[in-house]
Order: structure tokens, then C-alpha cells, then sequence
């Protein structure tokens, strides 16, 4: 690898590190390339400029905006209650409440941390009340949060799609099956580890009849929450609209359901809504310039070919190269956030997976599995700490159901979706030919 | 910092946040607005709502910019944070965030000034954008407001902590006067 694109990565390195927003780290890398490399600048702007120019793009704040006026709507609520009524009857059953309900949530709003924030409020006292350990049951908050970036409608699969050049809806569909794979497993661990914890109390909701009752009454409640994947998902799937028309309509059904529906959202905060909404786009958005501008430069430095020539010098395995990359996407999403990791990781490794022969479609699982694998992994861990804050367990209580959550929900889940295409891909081949 | 000064700078201040929250809340509902129409018309009119990509497209720059400022504005850009967690010297812990102010600050503004030779660029040449012919100084200066006011937040927050610094009081300022 060449000295220059070296001190480049250690520039964005130590940026990172010392806690320079993500956007100007991106900056600071770049401009030492422009100096280093002789660029003009003056292409630069522009270049950002025109590839922001796009309406694919404009999904991202749709769904954020959606995503909000849902979230303050009080979905999620109702989604808890419906959920309960089936898995709150068996020990360890509102963990598996937990999981399920922020993976319909992530669903519903696109956003990891707006699925730990929304959910972890409402679940975190019940949880505590019925004797979860609280470090337990942060834990498997910060994973199970991580579940709306491969539920699809996914932001982050909308951002792979759009940097890969590749179909926003088989992104989403190939994330899909991932992530039920996850949702599945952080299901399974959470009851095993505790299985034998006498301290948990078990929800009664009676015998059948009475459960039966309860579920189609509390599922009728939940069911205009439920209709937004139904309207996003089936105006995209059915051809009626585009992804980015899907958005716009997903936030217009939104607004009437949050204020006249669920009447967690009063008409004087809609505006609030919007702009924190549009807060977060611009953040967002920042990024996504940064990130344009540097991974142009990178690969007008050629790092693609010198990243797969360090790749190929280790070994010329496919697996094992794949392995590497997976432990490059790993320690980049433990250094940043998902959405920063996919824009840089996505120009910086769809070019060397694609000489190897993995399908692009394939990779947004990967990428996906393991940036969230990395958003909950320590030290860095964002989600995990978010977690912490919302529930108040420290650290050091986490740590240990996380590692087992890593170990046993997360890895297998990452092994399966790297190595066996076809959990990705067959869904995409049976719905897109 | 003087009263009387910190009170005369409030005005602006304020003035500008209400300033991108008006374009950020407008433009929100303009692009629903527009996305929307283009649906309804489709699909009960079965009429084409022609260049309504090229208008979306230009509010887009101003909510994302305006987005953008207001981010540095409430502190809000994402960034990692990991060396200030482990220090533990309070004092050490505010020398790395004011070299990290320092950083962004000059980033900021070297940006900032390539944003504005690009806006410059687009005063002088006039492009327009292909269906309406309107001028693409429109988004174009998003982009130049955008960075100049992500460099009047960092620029300020740099002052602000760096005069905490100096005087040996607590770090980190709220971003208000």
C-alpha cells in the first residue's frame, strides 16, 4: 500500500479517534490527499454536488421523517401489547417481546437508534419490573435494535443501494432473511441464559380463548402501526410507486395516524418533529458529501486494487478473504456508526468483492450484518452505550449477555449470511426473477 | 463574555436558528407535498407531473444543508468520541477537545472556502437546470450557505471552550449565547 493512501487512512484514523465529527474526519483525510496528490479542488464540490442530486437519495429523509412522526406518535406501545399477548406467557418471554417488537419497529422507522430509543423507553420499566437483570436486558435492547437495519424498509440498505448502483428492493430483500435469522437467535439465547432465573415473573393472560381475545383486540389496535411496511413495502414490491415515492406517501399516512389515531402526537409538535427529523437528514447528509468527495479520491488513488492486493498477499482464498474483509467491516463498525460505515465501506469494497465473485445483492446482507455486529460490539459499541443510557445499567453489567449475544446470535448469523449466498439471494431470485 | 455583548449577539443568533428551521420545516412539507401530487395525479388524473424531480431536487439541497448547519449548531454531528472516554485528567480531556474544535474549525473553513468558489462559479456562469430553466444557484448556494454557517458554529464553540480552557473552568460550552 502506498504511503500516501497510508497516511490518508491515518489521518481519518486519528480524527476518528479523538472525536472530530464524522464528516469533517472524512474532510481531513481528503484534504490531505488534495495537497498530497496535487488535486484541483475545484472538481471536488461539483463532483459531490451532482451525485447528490438524486431522488434516490431523498428516501432517506422521507423515512427519517416517517420514522419520527411514528416514534412520537406512540406506536410503540401497541406494538409491545400485541406482542406480549403471545411470547409475554413463557419465562424469558418479554425478552423475546424485546426483540420481536423492535424488529417491526426498525420496520416502521428504518433507524437503529431510533428503534433502542423508541422501544428501550416503553420496555426497559416493564422489563425491570418483572425482574430481568437490567444489564440482561439492556444488552439484548442494543442488539435486537440493530434488527431495523436488515428489516427492511432498511436507510442503510437504501444508502448501500444507491452508492453500489444496485436495486433498492433487492437490497432490502436480501437483508430480510438475515434478518430473521437474527431476530430468531437473539430470541433463542435470551431464553436460554435465562432459562433457570427463578427471579423472573411470567405474564397470565389466561387460557386460549381469553389469549385469542386479547390478541385480536390488542392486533386491531396495533394494526394502522402495522399498515406502514404493508403500504411502503407493498407500493414498492407491487409497482406502484418508487422507493422514494413510497417514503413521501409512508410520511403522509403517518402524520393523520399520530395525531387523530394513537394521539401520542399533538399538531404544535408536528413541526418540532420535522425539524429534528431534518436534523438528522442533515447529519446525515453531511456525511454523505464528506464521503463522496474522499471515496473519489481514493479511488483515483487506486485504494480498491492496493486493499485487494493486501487481501490477496495474506491469501487467495475467496473464504478467506472474505473473512478479512468481514473483520475490516467489523472493526469499522466498531469505530463509527452504521450509516458512516456503509458510505465509506461501500465504494472502498463492492469494487474487490465484486473480482471475487460474491454478488452485489449479497453484500448488502454482509455489510449489513456486520456493520450492526459492530455497532454493538465494545469498546466502541454506539448502540450498546445508548442502550445503557435509556435503561441506566452500567457498562460492565452488559458486557458479559452481550459477548454471549455476539458469540452465539451474531456470529453464526454472520457466518451463515457470508457463506451461504443463497439465504440472501433466494428470496431476491423468488420475488425478482 | 461582556453582557451587553453576549445580549446583542443573541439577536442574530436566534435570528438564524429560526431562520433554518423555517427552511428546514418548509421544505419537509414541499417535498412530501410535491412527492404526493405526483402520485395522486399519476394514478387519478393519469397525467405526468413533468419536472417535478428537477424542483424536488433543489429544496432537497436546502433541507440538507440547513439540516447539515443545524446539526453543528445543536452539536449533533455523529462523531466516535473514543479518547476523551478514557481520559481521565480533566484538564488533559480538554487540551484533545480543543484540538479536536481546532481541527474541525480549520476543515470547516477550507471548505467553507471551496463551497463559496463553487457558489462563485455558479454567479458567474449561470447554469440553469434542463426543464425549467431555473438558475442552479438556487441549490448551488445551499451548499455555500450551508458550510458558511457549519463554520460560524464551529468557529464559535472553538472561541467559547477555548476561552473555558484558558480560564480553567468547565469544558464543553452549550452553544448558546
Amino acid at each position: 500500500m502506498s504511503i500516501t493512501i497510508a497516511i490518508a487512512i491515518g489521518i481519518l484514523v486519528v480524527t476518528l479517534f479523538i472525536g472530530v465529527p464524522i464528516p469533517f474526519a472524512f474532510f481531513s483525510s481528503a484534504t490531505y490527499l488534495i495537497f498530497q496528490g496535487g488535486y484541483d479542488p475545484s472538481f471536488l464540490l461539483p463532483y459531490g454536488f451532482a451525485k447528490m442530486n438524486s431522488v434516490v437519495l431523498l428516501t432517506i429523509p422521507l423515512f427519517i421523517m416517517a420514522g419520527g412522526v411514528m416514534d412520537k406518535g406512540g406506536i410503540g406501545d401497541k406494538l409491545i401489547d400485541v406482542v406480549d399477548v403471545i411470547a409475554g406467557r413463557i419465562r424469558g418471554g418479554l425478552g423475546v417481546v424485546c426483540v420481536i417488537t423492535c424488529a417491526i419497529f426498525g420496520a416502521v422507522s428504518g433507524s437503529s437508534s431510533a428503534t433502542v430509543s423508541c422501544i428501550g423507553s416503553i420496555m426497559m420499566p416493564k422489563l425491570k419490573r418483572a425482574g430481568y437483570p437490567t444489564g440482561h436486558a439492556a444488552a439484548l435492547l442494543a442488539s435486537s435494535g440493530v434488527l431495523g437495519i436488515l428489516i427492511p424498509p432498511s436507510m442503510l440498505m437504501i444508502l448501500y443501494a444507491w452508492m453500489g448502483n444496485q436495486s433498492v428492493l433487492a437490497c432490502f430483500l436480501a437483508a430480510f432473511v438475515p434478518g430473521v435469522i437474527l431476530t430468531t437467535l437473539l430470541s433463542l439465547v435470551n431464553l436460554y441464559m435465562l432459562r433457570n432465573n427463578k427471579n423472573i415473573q411470567v405474564a397470565d393472560h389466561g387460557d386460549f380463548a381469553t389469549t385469542s381475545k386479547l390478541f385480536v383486540k390488542k392486533g386491531a389496535k396495533a394494526s394502522p402501526a402495522l399498515m406502514m411496511p404493508v403500504i411502503i413495502l407493498g407500493g414498492i414490491y407491487g409497482g406502484i410507486m418508487t422507493p422514494t415515492e413510497a417514503a413521501a406517501a409512508a410520511v403522509l399516512y403517518a402524520i393523520p395516524v399520530a395525531l387523530f389515531v394513537y394521539r401520542g402526537l399533538k399538531a404544535r409538535d408536528l413541526m418540532k418533529t420535522l425539524i429534528e427529523s431534518a436534523t438528522t437528514t442533515g447529519v446525515i447528509m453531511a456525511m454523505t458529501f464528506a464521503v463522496m468527495i474522499l471515496s473519489r479520491l481514493y479511488i483515483m488513488e487506486d485504494l480498491p486494487s492496493q486493499v485487494m492486493a493486501v487481501l490477496t498477499s495474506v491469501s487467495e482464498n475467496k473464504y478467506v478473504i472474505l473473512m478479512m474483509i468481514n473483520v475490516f467491516m467489523l472493526i469499522m463498525g466498531m469505530l463509527m456508526d452504521d450509516v458512516s460505515g456503509v458510505l465509506l465501506g461501500t465504494p472502498l469494497l463492492l469494487p474487490l468483492v465484486t473480482q471475487l465473485g460474491v454478488d452485489p445483492i449479497h453484500f448488502a446482507a454482509i455489510m449489513g450484518v456486520n456493520l450492526g455486529m459492530g455497532n454493538v460490539t465494545p469498546p466502541t459499541a454506539p448502540l450498546l452505550y445508548l442502550s445503557g443510557r435509556i435503561s441506566g445499567a452500567r457498562v460492565n453489567t452488559m458486557l458479559k449477555p452481550t459477548i454471549i449475544l455476539i458469540l452465539f446470535a451474531w456470529l453464526p448469523t454472520l457466518l451463515i449470511t457470508t457463506y451461504i449466498p443463497e439465504v440472501s439471494l433466494w428470496l431476491v431470485k423468488l420475488a425478482m426473477g | 463574555m461582556n453582557k451587553s455583548l453576549q445580549n446583542a449577539l443573541s439577536i442574530p443568533w436566534k435570528g438564524l436558528g429560526f431562520f433554518q428551521k423555517t427552511v428546514m420545516a418548509t421544505t419537509s412539507i414541499l417535498i412530501v407535498g410535491m412527492i404526493c401530487y405526483t402520485i395522486i395525479i399519476r394514478y387519478v388524473f393519469g397525467s405526468d407531473f413533468y419536472g417535478s424531480e428537477e424542483l424536488i431536487s433543489m429544496l432537497a439541497f436546502w433541507l440538507y444543508f440547513m439540516g447539515a448547519a443545524q446539526g453543528s449548531r445543536e452539536k449533533s454531528q455523529i462523531s466516535a468520541d473514543l479518547l476523551s472516554c478514557y481520559i481521565k485528567n480533566a484538564r488533559i480531556r480538554g487540551a484533545v477537545l480543543l484540538v479536536k474544535d481546532a481541527i474541525t474549525c480549520a476543515i470547516c473553513v477550507l471548505f467553507t472556502y471551496w463551497a463559496l468558489q463553487f457558489v462563485s462559479w455558479a454567479l458567474i456562469m449561470n447554469p440553469k437546470s434542463p426543464v425549467f430553466r431555473l438558475p442552479m444557484l438556487i441549490p448551488q448556494a445551499a451548499v455555500g450557505l450551508g458550510f458558511v454557517l457549519m463554520s460560524l458554529y464551529h468557529v464559535t464553540y472553538f472561541v467559547q471552550d477555548a476561552i473555558a480552557f484558558i480560564k480553567g473552568e468547565k469544558f464543553g460550552c452549550t452553544g448558546d449565547f
